[in-house]
């Protein structure tokens, strides 16, 4: 046997059909199966308790006679010594004797006593004991007495000697006449036997018996320590239905319950007439049921055989039915892969064949529409490619001309035409001219070189913005009544076609396509000629901006030159103007601080104050001619860094001492905060020690009353150096705050009273700042005051 | 799925073979304990109704008889020996016996089964069950000391002093002395309690036995007394003295009368428990049986030989007379 043939049946995958054929085949033969196997099992088992009940009932019905006939003959036994006895005188050796005799004859006996009329013992003999006569005891108070001396015979409840072993007591009259009792003979009898010959029943594999009295307890068990022990059997299924009826039969023998070995079983009882017992037979359901347990496994066995077998048989035939769907399936992957040659071999004779050669016609359709497709996308590939090599010769240049001259040739490259010639509209709009062509006669089309908007199919084409293909302008009647030249037919050839030029919606001009025989366009063709007309008019656009953007750019360039220019002679003017007035200022600020000081001889105190004046007003406009000097210099680019390594106690120092100048009236509380050890500093120090004075000379600028805080710390995290200028004067509004360091820039009022300046102090704190790699800024509420903020590095970047 | 279907299916197949096995048949190894061979009735009446119950011997049950011979020291090494053999069960016939056994299978599970013990209150404790590994059946022969003694009044009225042997080496020698004296109490007779511990010591007090120093011979259910028994026949005979003995065995040796159990009929009786044992009932649990009969036993050469005539009342309760 081929092994991987016999694996590869049993293969399948999830979902697979073999699988599902497996599935639904194996649960329904398997649902039938043990549906019948239930059924069968079912009616063997009602079968079996059925022979059971009958075996149990008959069983105990024998056992019940017998120990009833057991009970009967003892009490025949002790009628007859009764009877003998009667002969003689009570208490006499004659009935000794027979009272011994019988316990010699009668196993079952183990005591023997005759009672008188008043109920005294005048014999006792007993098999294992003496009883003298002076031992004998008066019985006139027990109830056999009592029963016997009305003449009926009595039997006591089973109870068990000082032996373990039941006994029952037996009592019957002694009658001289058959109305006169003289007397009672009464004898203990031993049920042993009864054990015995209940110990001894046995029905089917493990069927046992025991014997309960009329309040269910246990009398006769072949395991005696249940008996001696007393056991009640009341709570079992069997005694309960012998309690209920105690005369009755069981109505529904091999009923199953619980047993006296507590687990299930099937029991009937049987009543012992006259005696209020009950026979109870059992036999444990697993015992007696082991016969259907057995066809139970041989069921499951066959069950097992049988889904073997069907399993076996469902996998052929599903392989019958799967094999063709796996070829159809391969199939179609093999022409999934691309090969639409293939053909599936399918010789079944049924609806799958039928199936197999539509899939057959399918892949035959499918080939066919291939093909066209691959013809549709290399004729789409041949469009786009041709407009993309239009479009890119047009993107070449930006020189008009020559992209009209190269799209002409890519055209003819192309189509194959014999005459292509573009015209454009002129500057007005009126005409179109000739700006580009091919020609095979040339001098023929020399001619041919202006058209007057809408006149022939040039000026109509351009016009109208719609394109015209006349295939043969011998037979098309459109070319007679459109055509203005008749140059076509005059030129020999046969085939007309114009396209408009666009751009942005508006018609640039026409391009004319001409061949020397009859022609047919295909709509894709007459479409890319479209298209390529279309990238021709965006070329040209392209062409004309590009000239108005260099002709602007020319100009442009021109204006920057001559503004550059200005801006030059301009700083050169202010840098030597302010030279100019800078020495003559300080030439007045010097001989007016030289008289104030009474260097020339005493001045009255107006003059004093006139000089005063002098001072501060030249030395304002010497600051004022300063800055511009300074802005001037910046904007000229001619401001260089001193870069230095220096301590900035020594910077602060003498900008305290400008402060201090500035307070002299002492008008203000100026605060200095400066953090110790900070590090030495490379930067340029004059520009620092002017940063400092421009802002303090805000501050005190404006602030008329209040403190002005100078705080200097260390940023050793970033390393930078903090310095901050708060005061609290007039402050700056919120939209000042973004102009606040532009050129010229003055907040408003700031041209009055002390606020004078030009607005370029803050703009050169700033341009410094930037030198020093630095930066600035301001937080300000108006009223309250305002805080400039500025940090630098230790050392500039290039300090080196 | 593939692998659950064959697992499934192979699974039944297996399960449906395991379960059609046979069971093997076991073969119970008995050992059979004996003081001497006057108990063996008892043993042949066990083996009797074992083979009537189905247990017949070399297919189902195997038995090894070890007589001790009357020697305390044989009966323990027996016993030993059988604990070692692992015996299946162990069957006694006598209170002696089933002492040794009792003490040699202590911490073991092997069931001891007396098949006569005199006084089974020495081993078990109660009736009812004697909550060890021991069962059996009471011989009640200390039990029916009195019925003896009357039965030995009804043979010879005029006796009134008993000579009454004993070992006090044996187990039921306080048992027997007690059951004795409160017989003798109650029925108004004496005895003359003669200790013997051997042969020896009987051949040598039996002289003594006199007409004149007793009226009759008493023998309690003891080994000593009962290997011997041929000494008191003898002088019982010599000197006309009514010999009532305890076993019926001891009647056929010679001696006048007994009123015992019958050894063979406890020996079957005791195989009815053994086939309880082997069902599964616990030994424990099993109460002590008593005798289903005693037997009154005759010997009428012996009456003969001392001069009595057996009484008509007597004779007919007789269940046996040996002629």
């Amino acid at each position: 046997m081929d092994w991987r043939k016999l694996t590869k049946l049993f293969h399948w995958k999830s979902g697979s059909i073999r699988r599902r054929l497996l599935t639904w085949g194996l649960t329904l033969f398997g649902l039938a199966l043990i549906i019948s196997t239930l059924a069968g099992s079912l009616y063997t088992r009602r079968l079996i308790k059925k022979e059971a009940a009958g075996l149990q009932k008959e069983i105990a019905l024998r056992v019940a006679e017998e120990i009833e006939d057991f009970v009967r003959r003892k009490v025949d036994r002790l009628s007859d010594l009764a009877a003998s006895a009667s002969l003689d005188e009570m208490g006499s050796e004659t009935q000794r004797l027979l009272a011994l005799l019988l316990l010699k004859n009668d196993q079952a006996y183990t005591e023997v006593s005759i009672l008188d009329d008043k109920g005294m013992e005048v014999v006792k003999v007993s098999e294992r004991r003496v009883y003298l006569p002076a031992e004998f005891s008066d019985q006139s108070g027990s109830d056999k007495f009592a029963k016997a001396m009305k003449g009926e015979s009595y039997i006591s409840p089973v109870y068990t000697s000082d032996r373990a072993e039941p006994y029952i007591t037996v009592a019957v009259p002694l009658k001289i006449t058959p109305r006169t009792v003289v007397g009672v003979v009464t004898a203990e009898a031993n049920l042993k036997s009864l054990w015995e010959v209940i110990g001894e029943i046995a029905f089917g594999r493990a069927g046992y018996a025991y014997l309960v009295d009329g309040q269910g307890n246990l009398i006769a068990h072949r395991d005696p320590s249940l008996v001696l022990k007393r056991t009640s059997l009341a709570h079992i299924h069997a005694v309960q239905e012998f309690l209920r009826h105690p005369s009755g039969t069981d109505s529904s023998p091999a009923q199953e319950g619980r047993g006296i070995i507590n687990k299930p079983v099937l029991s009937t009882f049987v009543p012992v007439s006259g005696l209020g017992w009950a026979v109870i037979l059992e036999e444990p359901v697993h015992v007696a049921l082991a016969e259907v347990r057995r066809l139970e496994r041989y069921a499951v066995l066959l069950l097992a055989a049988v889904l073997l077998m069907g399993a076996a048989a469902i996998v052929w035939a599903s392989d019958r039915i799967t094999k063709p769907i796996r070829e159809l399936h391969r199939g179609a992957e093999i022409i999934a892969a691309g090969d639409l040659d293939y053909r599936a071999q399918i010789r079944t004779g049924d609806e799958i064949e039928e199936l197999g050669e539509q899939f057959n016609r399918m892949a035959m359709k499918l080939k066919t529409s291939y093909a066209t497709l691959e013809q549709r996308v290399e004729s789409r590939t041949r469009e786009l490619s041709a407009l993309y090599d239009v479009t890119a010769t047009a993107s070449q240049s930006l020189e008009a001309e020559q992209v009209l001259q190269q799209v002409i040739k890519k055209i003819i490259e192309i189509f194959g035409f014999d005459t292509t010639r573009i015209f454009l509209f002129d500057d007005r709009r009126e005409s179109l001219d000739l700006r580009a062509s091919f020609e095979t006669d040339p001098e023929f089309w020399m001619q041919v070189r202006h058209f007057v908007r809408g006149q022939g199919f040039i000026g109509r084409v351009a016009e109208s913005g719609a394109a015209v293909v006349i295939e043969n302008v011998w037979t098309d009647p459109r070319y007679q009544q459109i055509s203005h030249t008749k140059a076509t037919q005059r030129a020999g050839l046969s085939f007309l076609s114009a396209f408009p030029i666009k751009a942005r919606e508006k018609t640039l001009g026409t391009m004319l396509c001409q061949g020397r025989e009859p022609r047919h366009l295909a709509p894709e063709d007459v479409r890319l000629l479209t298209s390529m007309a279309e990238q021709i008019g965006v070329a040209i656009q392209n062409a004309n901006l590009f000239g108005e953007v260099k002709q602007k750019t020319a100009e442009l360039e021109r204006a920057n030159q001559e503004l550059i220019e200005l801006s030059r002679a301009k700083s050169e003017f202010m840098a030597a103007m302010s030279h100019e007035l800078r020495t003559p200022l300080n030439v007045i600020i010097g001989n007016a601080d030289l008289i104030r000081d009474r260097f020339f001889g005493e001045i009255t105190p107006k003059q004093r104050d006139s000089l005063e004046k002098i001072l501060r007003y030249s030395q304002m406009l010497l600051k004022l001619i300063n800055d511009v000097l300074a802005m001037t210099r910046l904007e000229a680019k001619k401001m260089s860094m001193d870069v230095s390594t220096f301590h900035l106690e020594d910077v602060v120092d003498h900008v305290q001492t400008f402060a201090e100048q500035l307070n002299y009236n002492h008008n203000l509380k100026m605060l200095w905060e400066v953090e110790k050890n900070l590090p030495p500093i490379t930067t340029d120090a004059l520009k620092l020690e002017e940063i400092l004075q421009n802002l303090i000379g805000n501050a005190f600028k404006f602030t008329l009353q209040g403190t002005i805080e100078v705080r200097v710390r260390d940023l050793p995290g970033k390393g930078r150096v903090e310095f901050s200028v708060a005061d609290t004067g007039i402050g700056i509004e919120r939209e000042g705050l973004d102009k606040i360091f532009d050129e010229f820039y003055q907040q408003k009022d700031a041209h009055t009273g002390s606020h004078s300046g030009v607005g370029l102090g803050l703009s050169i704190v700033k341009k410094y700042l930037e030198m020093m790699q630095g930066e600035i800024r301001v937080e300000s509420e108006p009223q309250k005051g305002s805080t400039f903020t500025f940090t630098f590095p230790y050392a500039i970047a290039n300090a080196k | 799925m593939k692998k659950t279907v064959l697992a499934l299916l192979l699974g039944s197949l297996l399960f449906c073979f395991a379960s059609s096995s046979p069971a093997q048949q076991k073969v119970y190894r008995i050992g059979s304990l004996n003081t001497t061979e006057q108990f063996l009735d008892s043993f042949e009446g066990f083996k009797a109704r074992m083979a009537e119950l189905g247990y017949h011997e070399g297919q189902k049950v195997r038995y090894d008889l070890y007589d001790a011979k009357g020697s305390d020291e044989v009966l323990n090494g027996f016993a030993r020996r059988m604990v070692q053999d692992k015996v299946d069960l162990i069957v006694t016939s006598s209170t002696t016996a089933t002492v040794a056994a009792a003490e040699a299978t202590k911490g073991t599970n092997i069931p001891v089964v007396f098949l006569s013990a005199g006084n089974p209150q020495k081993l078990v404790k109660s009736f009812a069950g004697s909550g060890t590994n021991l069962a059996g059946i009471s011989a009640a022969t200390v039990e029916i000391t009195g019925k003896r003694l009357e039965l030995l009044r009804e043979l010879a009225p005029w006796v009134k002093h008993i000579a009454a042997l004993n070992d006090p080496g044996s187990v039921n020698f306080k048992a027997n002395l007690n059951a004795a004296r409160e017989e003798g109490k109650r029925q108004r007779l004496t005895f003359w309690e003669i200790e013997v511990r051997s042969r020896e010591e009987i051949a040598k007090v039996a002289p003594t036995l006199t007409r004149k120093a007793v009226d009759a011979i008493y023998t309690p259910p003891d080994s000593t007394v009962t290997d011997s028994i041929d000494i008191l026949v003898q002088q019982a005979i010599k000197e006309r003295l009514p010999l009532m003995t305890s076993l019926r065995a001891n009647v056929m040796r010679g001696c006048l009368a007994t009123y015992a159990a019958d050894y063979f009929a406890l020996g079957r009786q005791g195989a009815l428990i053994v086939d309880k044992i082997f069902k599964g009932i616990k030994p424990s649990d099993l109460p002590i049986e008593l005798p289903s009969k005693f037997k009154l036993v005759i010997n009428l050469k012996t009456a003969r030989a001392v001069g009595l005539k057996i009484p008509r009342a007597v004779l007919v309760r007789a269940d046996e007379v040996i002629e």
